[in-house]
C-alpha cells in the first residue's frame, strides 16, 4: 500500500541541503497498523508527512514512494494530486484544531463529502454524515452541533469523522496521543483500531509511546537518525529487541516494579546535516567496533525481523 | 516515625475565572477540594493524576502561588501560607522547585550561568563563594563549564532540565518540588533526568514531591504514592503496595488503562461527591448523595476516599 525505495527527504536551508531521511526503504502491507517509533528528531514526522503528501515546499527528495500504486514521489519530482486528502489523510496530534469552530459538525462533515462524492443527494449526504458521526461513536445529536459545545473527546472523534469523509485508504496519524491521560491514550488507539479494522485501512500510526505501540501495532518500524534501524512484523521485537538502539531505549523506559537504574544512552541523537559516518548510532552504541565506524551497516534479516546492525552480518551469512 | 517535613491539611484553593458566554461576572473554580497529605523527609511522595486532577495547582499553593481558601500548608511545622514576607524568605530558601517546561522557565537572554546564579543574588554571598556554588551545582548535573556561557535557546531539553534541576538545588533545599520533570522529553533523556534525581536524592538527602501523569515515571522514583482525582487525593499509601494493589478505582485504571479502551468521565463539579461515581464499578447507593469518607486500611498506612471500603 505504502512503499518506498531509497527515498530520501530533507530540507533546504542557505548552506545547502540537510536530509533528514535517507535511502528509507518502507513497505507496508494493506490493512495493516505500522508504527513507527522514535524518538524528536528522528525524521518520523517527516516520513509522515511525505506519505500524506504533506512536506513543505522547501523540501527536497530522491529515490521513489508508492502510495496506492501511484508514484507520489520519483526523484526530485512530487506529485500528489488525486492522492493527498483522498487516498491518504493525516490526523494531526490535536484533531480537534481541524474543526470550524463556525460550523456545525454536519456542515462540515457535508462539505466534505460533497467535495468528495459530487453526485450524491442532498438525503445520501447527510446520511453518509450520520454514519460517519456513528462509526466514530457519536450519536445524531452530534450533527447540528458546533464545536465548542462538544467535550475535548468527542470533537476528537467528530475530527477523525471528517477525516475518514473522503474514504481514505491510508491514514496517517502523528502522535495522535501524546499529551492525554492514560486513559484517553487507549481510548483514541481503540478507536483508530476499530475503525482500521472495519474500513480496512492501511494505518501508518507515529508515536514515541512504546506501550501505545504495543497496543495497536502489527508492524514495528524503529527509526533512528533517519533511518529504519529495526523492522518487525510483530510487536515482538519491542519484547526481546536486536538493534542496540531499541535494546537500549526500552531499557530506559521506567518499569513498573522494578528500581533498577534505567539505561543511560550517552550523548543525543544527530541532528540532520550532522549524521555521523559509519552506522549513525555508533557514536552512543555500548557494542561499537571498528566497522561500525567505517561502514554503515545494510538492512540485514535476523530471524524474524530486520535490523541496521553490523553484529547480525555474521550471523546472516551463515 | 519523626515528624512530616511538610505536612498539607485540609486544603482548598480555588482560581477565578470569568463566566463567559457573554455574560459578566467571575465564578470560582475549585482546584483543591481539601487535600490532606504528610511528607516525611528523605522520602519521595510522587503525586499522580489525569489533567486538572489539580496536581499542578497543589505544587503552586505550596510555593505560595495559589492562595489557600481553607487549610494549612506546614512546612517543618510552621503554616506557610500565614508567614510575613521576611520570615517567608527565610523558609521557602528551603524549597526548590522544578517548572514543567524548563524552555519557559529560564530567561532567554540570560547566559545559563547567571540563571543558576540568580537565586543566590538576595542572600549577599562574595563573588568566590558564588562561583564555588555554582561550580559544585553544575558537576553535580553533569553540565559542562561551557554550557555556562550559553542561552537557553542553545540548549536541547534535557540540558535545559538539568539547568533547571541545579537552579533548584543551588540555594541547597530540604525540599524540591518537581512538576511534571520529564514530560516533555524524550524517553532516553527522561531516563538521564531520572537517574539523576535519583542520586541527587542519596547525595543531597532532600525530600520530593513529584507530580506526574505518568505512573511508571512516579513508580521509579516514589516511596508513597498519592493519587488525584479532581482536587481530592483518593488514595494514598506505600508505592509498592499501592503498584501491586490498587483499591480505589480510579487508581486501578491509571495502572491499567488499556482495560477501559473507553473515554471516561471525571464529574469535576462543586459538589463533594465522589467524582467518578457516573461509572464506577464499586458505586453504592451512597455515593451519590454523600461525600465518600477517607478510609484508613493496612494498619493506617493507607488512606483511600471511598465508600466501598467503609465496611
Amino acid at each position: 500500500m505504502v512503499r518506498s525505495e531509497e527515498l530520501g527527504i530533507g530540507y533546504e536551508h542557505d548552506e545547502g541541503v540537510a536530509w533528514v531521511v535517507e535511502d528509507l526503504d518502507l513497505e507496508v502491507e494493506h490493512g495493516v497498523v505500522t508504527c513507527l517509533i522514535g524518538e524528536s528528531g528522528c525524521g518520523k514526522s517527516t516520513i509522515g508527512n511525505a506519505i500524506s503528501g504533506l512536506l513543505p515546499p522547501y523540501a527536497r527528495t530522491y529515490g521513489r514512494l508508492v502510495v496506492a500504486d501511484r508514484v507520489v514521489i520519483d526523484g526530485d519530482k512530487m506529485n500528489f494530486t488525486g492522492v493527498r486528502g483522498k487516498v491518504v489523510v493525516r490526523i494531526a496530534q490535536d484533531p480537534a484544531s481541524a474543526l470550524n469552530p463556525y460550523l456545525t459538525i454536519g456542515e462540515q462533515l457535508s462539505t466534505a463529502i460533497r467535495t468528495h462524492f459530487p453526485g450524491l443527494s442532498e438525503h445520501d449526504v447527510r446520511s453518509k454524515a450520520l454514519e460517519l458521526l456513528s462509526d466514530v461513536m457519536l450519536g445524531e445529536d452530534v450533527y447540528d452541533r458546533y464545536p465548542h459545545q462538544l467535550s475535548g473527546g468527542m470533537k476528537r472523534r467528530a475530527a477523525i469523522a471528517l477525516a475518514l469523509a473522503p474514504e481514505p485508504e491510508v491514514i496517517v496519524a502523528d502522535e495522535p496521543t501524546s499529551a492525554l491521560d492514560a486513559y484517553l491514550k487507549y481510548a483514541v488507539a481503540s478507536l483508530l483500531k476499530k475503525l482500521q479494522r472495519e474500513w480496512e485501512l492501511t494505518l501508518v500510526f507515529i508515536t514515541h509511546d512504546v506501550s501505545i505501540a504495543r497496543y495497536i501495532c502489527d508492524q514495528v518500524v524503529v527509526v533512528y537518525a533517519g533511518r529504519i534501524v529495526e523492522e518487525g512484523a510483530s510487536p515482538r521485537c519491542l519484547e526481546s529487541p536486536s538493534h542496540p538502539y531499541l535494546e537500549l531505549l526500552l531499557k530506559a523506559l521506567p518499569k513498573r516494579f522494578s528500581k533498577d537504574r534505567l539505561a543511560d544512552i550517552p550523548g543525543m541523537p544527530p541532528r540532520p546535516g550532522m549524521y555521523p559516518t559509519g552506522c549513525k548510532f555508533h557514536p552512543r552504541c555500548p557494542y561499537v567496533f571498528e566497522r561500525c565506524r567505517q561502514e554503515e551497516p545494510p538492512i540485514i534479516k535476523a530471524g524474524d525481523r530486520l535490523v541496521r546492525c553490523w553484529r547480525y552480518y555474521e550471523q546472516s551469512l551463515t | 516515625m519523626s515528624s512530616p517535613l511538610l505536612k498539607i491539611e485540609n486544603l482548598h484553593a480555588f482560581y477565578t475565572v470569568p463566566l463567559g458566554g457573554l455574560r459578566y461576572g467571575y465564578r470560582k473554580v475549585w482546584a483543591l477540594k481539601g487535600v490532606n497529605l504528610d511528607v516525611f523527609p528523605g522520602t519521595t511522595l510522587g503525586v499522580v493524576g489525569g489533567s486538572g486532577s489539580g496536581k499542578t495547582s497543589l505544587i503552586r499553593a505550596i510555593l505560595g502561588f495559589l492562595r489557600p481558601a481553607k487549610g494549612r500548608i506546614l512546612f517543618r511545622g510552621m503554616d506557610i501560607s500565614k508567614l510575613d514576607r521576611r520570615r517567608r524568605m527565610e523558609i521557602v530558601k528551603e524549597i526548590g522547585y522544578v517548572p514543567q517546561e524548563p524552555s519557559q522557565s529560564i530567561n532567554p537572554k540570560m547566559t545559563i550561568k547567571d540563571s543558576i546564579a540568580e537565586p543566590l543574588r538576595p542572600l549577599g554571598l562574595s563573588k568566590e563563594d558564588i562561583e564555588k556554588r555554582i561550580g559544585v551545582v553544575m558537576e553535580m548535573l553533569d553540565l559542562d563549564r561551557s554550557v555556562g556561557r550559553m542561552l537557553a535557546r542553545e540548549l536541547s531539553g534535557g540540558m535545559l532540565q538539568r539547568v533547571a534541576i541545579a537552579r533548584a538545588i543551588i540555594l541547597k533545599p530540604r525540599l524540591l518540588l518537581l512538576d511534571e520533570p520529564t514530560s516533555f522529553l524524550d524517553i532516553s533523556t527522561q531516563a538521564q533526568i531520572l537517574n539523576i534525581l535519583r542520586d541527587l536524592k542519596e547525595e543531597l538527602g532532600l525530600t520530593y514531591v513529584l507530580v506526574s501523569h505518568d505512573i511508571d515515571v512516579v513508580s521509579y522514583i516514589s516511596d508513597r504514592i498519592a493519587v488525584m482525582v479532581s482536587g481530592k487525593v483518593v488514595e494514598e499509601g506505600v508505592a509498592e503496595k499501592i503498584l501491586r494493589e490498587p483499591l480505589h478505582p480510579y487508581t486501578s485504571i491509571l495502572l491499567n488503562p488499556e482495560g477501559v479502551a473507553r473515554e471516561i468521565s471525571i464529574a469535576n463539579s462543586e459538589t463533594d461527591l465522589c467524582p467518578i461515581r457516573s461509572w464506577c464499578p464499586l458505586r453504592m447507593k451512597k455515593c451519590s448523595t454523600e461525600p465518600p469518607p477517607a478510609v484508613k486500611i493496612d494498619n493506617e498506612e493507607r488512606t483511600v476516599l471511598c465508600w466501598h471500603y467503609t465496611t
